[in-house]
């Protein structure tokens, strides 16, 4: 093994270390911050590198000793876990201090959990073998529990319970799925060699094999009809935390998905169909059912898993601008469920209640939250100017060549139900004549300010420059279809 | 074999339908010790060292720690299962049918077209299927802990009939998410119950003030 490869595992190496310290050290003061920061950023530095490498050699992947295999798409992944990591913590440094003051025992427990789960997905992102891949996906997920329940009131302590219960049980599907494709291949299933291994599958058992994979990971992402713990989870979690799941956890399905649903699709015009029926049941009744929420949360994880259908939908199109379209919906996807979320903290911050009419009593003028929180709903619509406008179209003409029309109507409209709802609530909440409100920006701190706006900028910035991130959805993109060839 | 897998079947049938909490959990135990025999014997026919190991490790793990770890769930709670979505006689009903019929069922489709698995196959699928069926019924969370561990077993036992040789890490890192699993449930439910008792208390003191001022 060289010395490059070392570095190159630093991103799941430095969150797993650093998480035994926190979890050993992290009661002393900014102790727990540090090193998650540190840790976080030396991630960060690695995954950086070994996207020069990447870049650097002829191939599309970097493969070691048939055991770790990283490319493109593990790369953006890993990036994008890693931001939210280092996002989540700093604004928890400020906000669970106050919000989950009865909890002070546990930071360092909370601290350490992000850490290594942040390992653990990392560790999902560079792995070869899917029965590897499998068990870091499922440690990564399990360990978000602690997380959900921290609050450990009833509520959260339920909403856990049905997470842990309806996400084990669903991921054992999809290895259920592993079994199949290992026993048919009689060797190790790898993501180098599963496109070799579905092509040369009997008909019956490729279906099988696809329909457990599909069951497994869209139970892991949440959608429709499998979505049934991601309502609660997002609504009872730290708002910090509910970041976390949207912008991590549920990529690790997402994750899943791509390296064996997307090559049955590639395969199977019937996958591609049952997945793309699937996500538009999302997308609509997604949009849908966000209409009936009187929890500010819930409603945004609603709207969330709207989105998510229109990613799943574009992952299994047989073309370079679906794939494409997908992944970079993804990254907007975790921008602007960011946004969304970690303004809703603020507000949860200041007032203390989930609930959007208690919210209209007790809100207070906060100028940056209101614009954060109207710039991620107007994201959510797929405006100009936005970053998800430009994912948003693309999924839509991929499709529509695709044969897909009524499914790129679909999308265009649970993308205008999402805006209204979310518009109408922001509206309702923000836009108020209420001679009690003071502006206050302080009684919210810079920290939490600060991480909105950084999601904010970023779908502005990657809305009007995407050449930018282009290289790297390109890159992305082309690691999925290379394994598909 | 064939008795071994029709013991497993009748403990997981106990398990799965019992209305008291505690007898459920304890018939975990003799249904987890037939599969430890059956890993054993599987082992001993088929010459198959490695599932020697295996075994050891499911008696630790499925027959001692697991329920040592669900009769915790059952402190400070009753130990009559919350109602089901379906009435008993047709839970009963459905469970001999899935267990009987079913098992046979995936037994003759073994023989035709997967005649080289090795016999545990049938026995896999059947409580695979079944521990699906009865998670989606059940409402106790104790019950639903239970039906994740029957569909485990299926999966574990799915695995040794498919892949005896699997790399002993892969199989012991499977066990150790397990582990991992089953520990957070019983840490939720621990607290769960908790929540609950504070609750019943705090509504027998109010109800006691109110009689007093009363």
């Amino acid at each position: 093994m060289s010395f490059e490869w070392l570095i190159y595992f630093f991103s799941f190496i430095a969150p797993s270390l650093a998480s035994l310290i926190v979890f050993l050290f992290g009661k002393k003061r900014f102790i727990k911050e540090l090193i998650s920061i540190l840790s976080i950023s030396l991630a960060i530095f690695s995954t950086a590198s070994c996207w020069n490498a990447l870049n650097l050699s002829d191939k599309k992947a970097l493969l070691l000793t048939q055991t770790f295999y990283i490319d493109g798409f593990s790369i953006i992944m890993q990036l994008m876990v890693e931001f939210v990591a280092l996002m989540v913590i700093l604004y928890s440094s400020a906000y669970i201090s106050k919000a989950y003051s009865h909890r002070k025992e546990n930071f360092h427990i909370y601290y350490s959990v992000i850490l290594l789960s942040t390992g653990f997905m990392n560790l999902t992102f560079s792995l070869n073998n899917l029965f590897w891949l499998y068990i870091t996906l499922e440690l990564g997920s399990i360990l978000s529990v602690y997380l959900i329940v921290f609050n450990l009131n009833k509520e959260s302590l339920k909403a856990g319970f049905k997470y842990l219960i309806l996400i084990n049980v669903g991921i054992l599907f999809s290895l259920l799925g592993i079994i199949l494709l290992f026993y048919m291949a009689g060797n190790p299933v790898m993501i180098t060699n599963i496109g070799e291994v579905i092509k040369s599958l009997p008909r019956n058992i490729a279906l099988l094999s696809a329909f457990l994979f599909i069951i497994g990971f869209f139970t892991k992402v949440g959608l429709i009809p499998f979505h049934l713990w991601l309502p609660d989870s997002y609504a009872e979690s730290p708002s910090a935390v509910t970041v976390f799941l949207t912008g991590a956890v549920t990529k690790l399905g997402f994750y899943g998905l791509v390296r064996t649903v997307t090559i049955f699709s590639f395969n199977y015009e019937e996958i591609k169909i049952l997945v793309i029926t699937l996500s538009s049941l999302s997308m609509l009744f997604g949009a849908i059912l966000a209409f009936n929420q009187k929890d500010i949360k819930k409603l945004i994880a609603y709207v969330s898993i709207s989105e998510m259908g229109f990613i799943a939908s574009a992952l299994v199109l047989k073309t370079y601008e679906g794939i494409f379209g997908g992944v970079f919906h993804l990254i907007n996807h975790t921008l602007m469920k960011g946004a969304l979320f970690f303004a809703t903290g603020a507000i949860i911050y200041t007032c203390g209640s989930r609930k959007i009419e208690e919210i209209k009593t007790l809100i207070i003028k906060m100028p940056a939250i209101t614009i954060s929180f109207f710039i991620g709903t107007l994201a959510v619509g797929g405006m100009p100017l936005f970053a998800s406008f430009l994912s948003s179209i693309t999924i839509f003409l991929a499709l529509t060549n695709e044969g897909f029309l009524l499914v790129s109507i679909l999308l265009i409209v649970s993308e205008f139900l999402s805006v209204v709802i979310l518009l109408k609530t922001a509206i309702s909440i923000f836009w108020q004549k209420n001679d009690k409100s003071k502006v206050s920006n302080s009684s919210v701190p810079f920290l939490m300010i600060f991480c909105t706006g950084l999601f904010v900028v970023l779908l502005i910035i990657f809305g009007i420059y995407p050449e930018i991130i282009y290289p790297i959805i390109d890159s992305a993109t082309r690691g999925i279809i290379k394994i598909i060839d | 074999m064939e008795i071994i897998y029709i013991a497993i079947l009748f403990f997981t049938f106990l398990t799965g339908e019992a209305k008291n909490l505690k007898f459920s959990v304890l018939s975990l135990v003799p249904h987890s010790l037939f599969i430890v025999i059956a890993v054993f014997t599987i082992g001993y026919i088929n010459e198959i060292s490695s599932l020697y190991l295996i075994g050891i490790l499911d008696l630790v793990v499925r027959a001692i720690l697991m329920p040592i770890l669900l009769l915790k769930c059952l402190k400070n709670r009753l130990e009559i299962e919350t109602k089901p979505s379906i009435s008993h006689p047709l839970s009963i009903a459905l469970s001999i049918v899935v267990l009987s019929v079913g098992y046979h069922f995936v037994e003759i489709f073994k023989s035709f077209y997967l005649p080289y698995v090795i016999s545990s196959f049938s026995c896999g699928l059947t409580l695979f299927i079944y521990g699906f069926c009865l998670f989606m019924s059940k409402r106790d969370i104790v019950k639903m802990i239970i039906s994740f561990f029957i569909i485990e077993n299926g999966i574990h036992f799915l695995i040794i009939s498919m892949i005896p040789h699997m790399p002993k890490f892969i199989e012991i890192s499977l066990t150790f998410n397990f582990i991992i699993a089953i520990l957070f449930f019983v840490y939720l439910i621990i607290r769960l119950n908790e929540v609950f008792v504070k609750e019943e208390i705090k509504k027998f003191k109010e109800s006691n003030s109110q009689r007093s001022q009363l």
